[in-house]
């Protein structure tokens, strides 16, 4: 079984290796995809754990960790690609930004997954929040998230119409 | 003289729905009122340094809350046979994306510290003011059904409902608990800045419990102005405060 806290751990040498030396050494990205297998674990569990009943903790929790999954591919691409976009020692520097609050994310979903996750509903929408906002201050935001091309017009045009409207009803309602 | 904006949620909520470039729809996905918001929040932002921009961590708390029960209730919209992946990974990313612009905009307002007990303190007048204008609307019925002959009732009725539509609109639904905390914080903060010096504090908002309903004759105003009256904030529309704002720079 995956033991977060020492992948975490072993990112964290390598970011501190790395700030050090002022070079990218391009084996953190094997523990950050262990890393990103976890976020994209967690988001299938709370996929199939989603009912029409448990909305309210279900899809926070969903929120969190498909944000984190993003944010970690993001990452990864960077180091990737750090050396010929002279990215370098910029990607680290904005690494070291973004993982605490991934860490608080996974942290969230591990208790959430143990406890009631409907205890963790607002609290998993301030963490999606804060790891989003952390990660659009450090450029770790997919810069085109154009992945929803990939969810069917049919889901995509339904889902933009009611929020659309309902939020709508909720101004001017007179 | 001290210019304080103060954005009622629905504000912020207007400019945060936007999504740029979806090929679904032929124009962006957008509020209503998002371009009148977005021309306030323009404007504050080119006046940042000013510090004219303000909110409260109410209407901060406020705002998140209202995008997460809309997510919610867009969710609950979807059969459960569906494609649930598709459905939820769509939710994440417009909640993601009007988070993300919601997020920019906290980021040039301040925040107004307010202690619950001093909350506390000015919700008492506010409610009572809310008890005023109550009675009032009842008073206000009274009159109409009484003092006019038959024949002219209707027209007159129709005259006097436009006239007074916003206080009967507040008779009708009640004073929303966090409307009342909004504008005791608003009170609370012109308050503070009226003691060491002039100020003027705008109320922002596309509610109609707070800004006028617009329309012919100067619409119906009437709580606009007993709020003004009673704390010396300004209610409107996004678009006016942003219009008023800017005389008053320019006068300045």
């Amino acid at each position: 079984m995956l033991n977060i806290s020492e992948t975490f751990s072993t990112i964290m040498n390598f970011v501190e290796e790395s700030k050090k030396s002022g070079k990218v050494d391009l084996a953190i990205i094997e523990p950050l995809e262990t890393l990103l297998a976890e976020f994209e674990h967690m988001e299938n569990h709370w996929l199939e754990t989603y009912t029409d009943n448990n909305i309210e903790a279900s899809f926070p929790m969903f929120h969190v960790s498909r944000n984190g999954a993003l944010i970690l591919g993001q990452m990864i691409q960077r180091y990737k690609t750090a050396k010929e976009t002279k990215d370098n020692p910029r990607v680290t520097e904005d690494a070291i930004t973004v993982l605490p609050s991934l860490i608080d994310s996974i942290t969230l979903m591990m208790e959430a997954k143990d406890g009631p996750p409907s205890l963790f509903g607002n609290q998993s929408f301030q963490t999606a929040r804060v790891l989003r906002n952390m990660a659009r201050h450090a450029n770790m935001l997919p810069a085109n998230e154009n992945d929803i091309q990939s969810i069917p017009a049919k889901i995509r045009k339904k889902g933009f119409k009611v929020f659309q409207d309902i939020v709508m009803g909720l101004v001017n309602e007179d | 003289m001290k210019i304080k904006a103060l954005l009622d949620s629905n504000v912020l909520l207007a400019a945060s729905v936007f999504v740029a470039s979806i090929e679904d729809f032929d124009e962006p996905f957008k509020h209503d009122f998002h371009d009148h918001s977005m021309s306030l929040i323009g404007l504050l932002k080119k006046n940042m340094g000013k510090r004219i921009g303000i909110i409260t961590k109410t209407i901060e708390d406020e705002t998140h809350s209202v995008l997460n029960k809309v997510l919610i209730k867009t969710l609950r919209q979807f059969k459960p046979h569906m494609d649930m992946n598709a459905i939820l990974r769509l939710g994440s990313h417009i909640l993601g994306k009007c988070e993300d612009r919601l997020e920019s905009y906290l980021e040039i307002l301040t925040r107004e510290p307010i202690l619950p007990e001093i909350r506390g303190e000015w919700l008492r007048k506010v409610e009572n003011l809310y008890n005023a204008l109550d009675t009032l609307a009842d008073l206000t019925n009274v009159r109409i059904a009484y003092t006019f002959e038959k024949s002219v009732y209707e027209a007159i009725l129709k005259h006097e409902h436009l006239t007074h539509k916003q206080l009967f609109r507040l008779k009708k639904k009640g004073a929303d608990p966090t409307d009342q905390a909004i504008l005791a914080e608003a009170a609370h903060i012109f308050d503070f800045y009226s003691q060491t010096g002039d100020v003027k504090v705008y109320l922002a908002s596309c509610n109609h419990a707070f800004s006028p309903i617009i329309g012919r004759n100067n619409g119906s105003r009437q709580v606009t102005d007993t709020i003004y009256q009673k704390f010396n904030i300004i209610c409107h529309w996004p678009l006016n405060v942003a219009r008023m704002i800017r005389k008053d720079l320019k006068s300045k």
